[in-house]
């Protein structure tokens, strides 16, 4: 899988620079160029750029994040953007540490992502809910699952209520991909003519 | 202002709900009425109820239940009053115009 995507990335971005691969020789040619390309300093240039941009596109908002969360909780304020990866477990730390903390707050919202962190639903489909879901109405969205899978866990057994889990967390994803992806084929069809219209005319 | 039928509902579901109005029954509600629909649906359609003004929202309690996330309250503002009143009189109307034409023919 991850192979076939490093392909087609190789092939889609070596038909940019050197065309697009119409027979076997050519097709030598774009691993010859892309032999010849990974020992060439751009190359080297190319993995430090891409270092650099997901520092700053990844591991800075995540820190940046943990750090108002972590003002939010130390307020005693309700803190509608909080998930359960590392930047929370951070900002509570963070909270915890800060002057005029409001400790019992602080505590009370830990213990809760302990305990929700043991009643086994799916983390990846909290994950992909908090990612993918507009940011003011992820927080209640996954606790309005969470509520019903535990209503479910006392009636059904584990598997029955995570099945029921990720179900709604597809049908969810599906309304958001739904209108992403009528975006995106809107913008294609209009990429599609831009192309057609510079190379005809 | 125009609401779609799906708008509709959710309005009339957070208007019987009153103060108890959030997601876990407004679905519930919504499921009792015929429409099944997603958490992603449902919270889709409140952001859009919200940008039109008819319906506005208060963050409630965190809860072990929910995972440590808290409830969003819903609540109708004055607009979404209106709204709903006039969307459920063209109703009424055009179920009368219905049973109006059913007698004549």
């Amino acid at each position: 899988m991850i192979k076939s995507i490093k392909s087609a990335l190789r092939n889609s971005y070596l038909s940019i620079v050197i065309g697009t691969p119409e027979t076997t020789s050519q097709t030598e040619k774009h691993n010859c160029f892309l032999q010849e390309f990974a020992h060439r300093p751009e190359a080297e240039q190319l993995r430090i750029r891409w270092r650099i941009w997901s520092f700053i596109f990844v591991i800075l908002p995540m820190v940046a994040e943990a750090v108002s969360n972590s003002i939010l909780v130390r307020s005693g304020q309700n803190t509608g953007a909080l998930g359960n990866g590392w930047p929370t477990q951070l900002s509570l730390i963070l909270a915890l540490i800060m002057p005029n903390c409001d400790y019992s707050f602080a505590r009370t919202v830990m213990k809760q992502r302990d305990a929700a962190s043991q009643q086994s639903h799916s983390r990846v489909a909290e994950f992909l809910l908090q990612f993918f879901l507009p940011p003011a109405q992820s927080e209640s969205a996954i606790g309005d699952l969470n509520e019903g899978f535990a209503k479910r866990r006392q009636i059904w057994n584990l598997r029955y209520a995570q099945i029921w889990y990720w179900w709604h967390t597809i049908r969810s994803l599906s309304t958001i991909f739904d209108a992403l992806i009528e975006q995106f084929v809107k913008w294609g069809i209009v990429g599609a003519i831009a192309a057609w219209i510079r190379r005809y005319l | 202002m125009h609401i779609g039928e799906l708008e509709e509902l959710v309005l009339l579901a957070i208007k019987s709900l009153g103060d108890d109005a959030y997601g876990v029954p407004v679905r519930e509600a919504l499921g009792q009425a015929g429409r099944n629909v997603s958490v992603g649906t449902l919270y889709v359609t409140v952001e859009r109820l919200e940008k039109k003004g008819l319906i506005e929202s208060r963050m409630g309690e965190v809860t072990s239940e929910r995972g440590g996330r808290a409830k969003k309250y819903l609540r109708l503002t004055g607009a979404g009053q209106n709204s709903w009143s006039a969307a459920d009189s063209a109703r009424r109307q055009l179920s009368n115009f219905k049973q109006l034409a059913r007698g004549a023919a």
